[in-house]
């Protein structure tokens, strides 16, 4: 079920979607230090062998309306019962990456979107989207915003805002928290602020530099750093439209104001789809159609959108979609699947080459091998694995990936 | 400051690695400024805190607010003063409100999702965040009450009673001593083995457990937070098998395979506990299916996973046993003071070499009291300044509102509910973990944490400017100010005064008449003076800048 938000961008966008030209040309003229990332996570573990993964063997459970389907040289599962999924790849697959066969090492959700996020099963390493939006922190001032979704920010956490479920950053940015609550209390006039935020920085720049042991330099730089990005960002806030609410058109229309107004370079939104189906598997069809609409609806979002170097979002936003986890090739008794070591993401936008498809599942719903020049799959190639996904995503943004991951693992295949 | 540094190697996560089992090519991972501080054990150097700023430090630790004037007048670095005063916060009714708070961030239980539905009690005119308000109270309390009864931690796992408050008794099988009001102690009555936390409804209605789970993720949520062995952190070589082919397969492959057995072989046995806690998903909504146990279930274990109940290599003979196991587990009594120490400091105890031995040894001493461990704690150098890795730290979520609270009278609330501390409210904005979006809390200060310390602090200072001004009973200001002087007027000299007392009441700060950092603040005054016109909003405002300061949010 569509909210009323959700089907106007989604209805918006089906027209976009039909009637947009091939962008790739033109978007890869942005420079990548100059694109912008959204992150989309479908939360929970999405079935590829729904879309993504066109393996037709015996070992893998489908429903009998399930084909294969070519779209462009992208080869995939379609199905009558999921129209708009084919409408999506129809007006999109030229611009369109998929990635199959990555093998995320883990079966258990914290550490498959541990892994997935930072190359690391430990929470407490900044994630890809805090890592692009810190490289970019001189010109964003909240380089990463979270609008939905997890949050790995590490030692970046000043680099990294969490807007709410219901609202929160927009209350707390407004003038709506001094009523959201018992005992309501009138916020003070913008000038005065002002004055205490001038104030406050001075303090803060003094703290900074009397800090005496790491520890306490660590703390007073953080503070110091987050001072003067509240600063800004409270003024520069005036001019967004946010609301509070966390479906994902909302979440769309918020992602399109922090990136427009040149106030993050990267934003997660979560899909809001229960992904995990250890119980009737039959439901991931449904999501992967609400899914491809909202994508829809993101893309026409981005169409429409300025950009802050390009003429729209869309000519300077990488978007990169992604579950933590796959699902089993075969139904357990409860006609559910559980969880799965391997899984695909799809993306697209400036820098990313279209109308290509890398990696690959055997018949066993295993990721094969392959070469990280070509994208070829072979025995004597490389697993796909996080590393390489952080240090494609990574040199998308312009990052040096060796400086970060000590290598450079860049799948040059998918680059324009 | 934040500059990338050297890449670490790291194994495979999941479980360790068997024997036998080659380990994997090691591979890089990006590290930036560790979140915690340095690693290398440092010898013990010159107290880098004045007596002031320590007894600042216990005080929030012990009760979760600033030390009064009186308190820090009466220590002035007396070291026999220093004993009494910590055996005074140690015994201060908000000790026990503090050690929950503390204890919440490991169930988590306060603002992260719960698995059954909180509206299933609406029918009966309980809604729901009044329900989860009271519910995620329950383990939290039961610590509390063992803390301030000085009874032994091991009753945590061992006791066959509860604290519940009237609410929860009226809904749930518990004998209730009749006329109770407030949280009292009670004991569960529908045949639950009674193993004190391990067997309450608010720890299993919070983490429950989905069929195909087959309760491991409760199984790790007691290793995790009873033995500090979360099985989450493990790291395990992976093995591709071709042969997963099907669910049985899957299944044989958990009690086969080297890489999954490494964790399940000990992980399964502790999960086979809880059955008579497991609910269809159906069953989350009905009243008489979750408020209740289900020994008929006990057994479930037999046809879901066949792993009869155990603990790492010895069979229990079912939940009736479990607290004994995990209370004469070493790691029980060594796990409390881990997290006590990790959560008074907030540091990571393993990352930053620290030799708790001496308060292992006193918790085992004093036959597991809980009040000893934290008085051992705030008494150890290390601690106490001595060494600058425990130099500083923020101010969690949770101490931010009790300390504005404390300073200035004022709860920041939305139907009874803490908006800091709640998920609903602006925990994650704070910085606070919910063990779902958010599994590390912000180790330092952040663009929202400081949006929300400003909301709050605005709040305050308008409440408490009020309040000062206009009864005779005040909360913060001194009784010689009249709310009509002016630094520009007569009676500057009271402001200058007032600001004195401020600083040394929030910030436990003595500063000279003259100091430079009065002047800017007397500065502030004036230039919002002469915007306002207004003493008690120019008040308010200044009262507002110095809640926000570096000198309250960190100490």
């Amino acid at each position: 079920m569509f909210t009323r938000r959700q089907m106007l961008v989604g209805g918006a966008a089906l027209g976009a979607a039909g009637l947009t030209a091939p962008r790739v040309g033109r978007a890869a003229e942005v420079a990548p230090t100059d694109r912008k990332f959204i992150f989309v996570f479908a939360r929970g573990g999405w079935d590829t062998t729904k879309v993504f993964a066109p393996v037709f063997s015996s070992a893998v459970a489908r429903d009998g309306s399930e084909v294969e389907a070519s779209y462009g040289n992208l080869r995939l599962v379609g199905s009558d019962r999921r129209p708009l999924t084919d409408v999506f790849f129809q007006a999109n697959h030229h611009r369109l990456t998929v990635l199959d066969g990555i093998l995320i090492r883990s079966i258990n959700h914290p550490i498959c979107r541990n892994l997935w996020l930072t190359n690391s099963p430990n929470a407490t390493q900044p994630d890809w989207p805090a890592l692009i939006g810190y490289a970019a922190a001189d010109r964003y001032v909240v380089p990463h915003m979270i609008v939905e979704g997890y949050s790995m920010a590490g030692d970046l956490a000043a680099f990294t805002a969490v807007s709410g479920q219901a609202g929160q950053l927009e209350g707390l940015l407004g003038t709506r928290w001094a009523t959201n609550s018992d005992d309501p209390r009138l916020p003070f006039s913008p000038d005065t602020e002002e004055m205490v935020d001038l104030w406050l920085a001075s303090r803060a720049a003094r703290k900074d530099a009397q800090a005496t042991t790491d520890v306490e330099r660590r703390l007073t730089a953080a503070f110091d750093e987050s001072a003067s990005r509240l600063h800004e960002f409270k003024v520069a806030s005036s001019d967004l439209a946010l609301s509070g609410s966390s479906d994902f058109g909302t979440q769309i229309l918020q992602a399109t104001e922090f990136l427009s107004n040149g106030i993050s370079r990267c934003v997660t939104l979560t899909l809001p789809m229960v992904w995990d189906t250890h119980m009737d598997n039959s439901s991931q069809s449904g999501n992967y159609e609400e899914m491809f609409t909202l994508l829809m609806g993101l893309n026409g979002a981005l169409a429409h959108a300025p950009g802050t170097t390009g003429t729209t979002l869309a000519d300077e936003t990488v978007v990169v979609v992604f579950s933590e986890m796959g699902r089993t090739p075969f139904l357990n008794s409860s006609l559910g699947k559980d969880h799965w070591m391997y899984t695909s993401m799809m993306l697209w936008g400036p820098g990313v080459r279209g109308d290509i498809q890398v990696g690959a599942y055997d018949d066993t719903l295993n990721g094969r091998s392959l070469d990280l020049q070509s994208g070829e799959p072979t025995d004597a190639g490389v697993p796909l694995t996080p590393d390489v996904i952080g240090s494609t995503l990574l040199t998308l943004a312009g990052i040096d990936p060796g400086s970060i991951l000590g290598s450079d693992n860049t799948l040059r295949a998918v680059l324009a | 400051m934040l500059a990338t540094l050297a890449a670490t190697a790291f194994g495979v996560p999941g479980c360790q690695e068997p024997e036998g089992v080659t380990k994997p090519p090691p591979e890089t991972v990006p590290t930036v400024v560790p979140t915690t501080p340095p690693t290398t054990t440092t010898t013990l150097g010159p107290r880098l805190l004045s007596d002031d700023e320590l007894l600042t430090r216990i005080s929030m630790d012990l009760r979760g607010v600033r030390p009064t004037v009186e308190e820090l007048d009466r220590y002035a670095g007396d070291p026999e003063v220093l004993d009494e005063l910590v055996d005074e916060f140690l015994h201060d009714e908000r000790f026990l409100r503090h050690l929950e708070d503390l204890w919440s961030e490991l169930f988590l239980i306060r603002i992260g999702d719960y698995f059954i539905d909180p509206a299933a009690y609406e029918g009966v005119g309980i809604p729901k965040s009044e329900l989860m308000t009271n519910v995620s109270e329950e383990p939290l309390r039961m610590l509390s009450y063992l803390a301030d009864n000085d009874l032994p931690y091991s009753e945590y796992v061992l006791g066959n009673w509860t604290v519940v408050p009237p609410l929860l008794a009226a809904i749930w099988p518990v004998d209730f001593p009749e006329g109770a009001t407030g949280w009292t102690k009670a004991s569960y009555n529908d045949d639950r083995p009674g193993v004190g936390v391990l067997s309450t409804n608010g720890t299993w209605w919070f983490k429950g457990s989905m069929i195909n789970n087959r309760n491991r993720g409760r199984a790790n949520y007691v290793s995790r937070i009873f033995l500090c062995d979360d099985y989450l952190e493990r790291e395990v070589p992976f093995v591709p098998t071709d042969a997963l082919d099907s669910e049985a397969a899957l299944g044989d492959a958990i009690n086969t395979n080297p890489g999954c057995t490494s964790c399940h072989a000990t992980l399964d046995p502790l999960a086979s506990h809880f059955y008579g806690w497991f609910w269809d998903p159906a069953e989350k909504f009905v009243p008489d299916m979750i408020a209740y146990y289900h020994t008929e279930r006990e057994f479930l274990w037999r046809e879901l996973t066949g792993t009869p109940p155990g603990y790492f290599g010895k069979p229990t003979g079912g939940l009736v046993n479990l607290g004994t196991f995990v209370s004469e587990d070493p790691r029980y009594a060594k796990c409390f003071v881990k997290n006590a120490w990790e959560l008074t400091t907030r540091t990571d105890a393993d990352t930053v070499e620290v030799d708790l031995s001496g308060i292992d040894q006193t918790f085992a001493d004093s036959n597991m009291n809980i009040r000893e461990v934290f008085r051992s704690i705030v008494m150890s150098p290390e601690y106490q300044g001595y060494d600058e890795r425990f130099h500083r730290k923020k101010v969690a979520p949770e101490l931010l509102s009790s300390m504005m609270e404390d300073l200035t009278g004022y709860a920041w609330t939305l139907r009874g509910d803490d908006l800091v501390n709640t998920r609903t409210g602006y925990a994650l904005l704070a910085g606070a973990a919910d063990g779902d979006y958010v599994t590390v809390a912000a180790p330092t200060s952040t663009v929202t944490s400081l949006l929300v310390t400003e909301r709050l602090a605005e709040s305050s200072a308008r409440f408490v400017a009020r309040h000062d001004a206009d009864e005779p009973e005040r909360i913060l200001f001194d009784d010689d100010l009249t709310f009509t002087e002016t630094t520009t007027g007569p009676g500057a000299d009271k402001i200058r005064e007032q600001l004195q007392h401020l600083y040394l009441r929030m910030y436990a700060k003595r500063v000279a008449s003259d100091d430079p950092e009065l002047e800017e603040l007397v500065g502030l005054w004036t230039e919002v003076h002469g915007v306002t016109g207004d003493v008690v909003l120019t008040w308010s405002v200044v009262l507002s800048a110095m809640l926000r300061d570096p000198d309250l949010v960190m100490y």
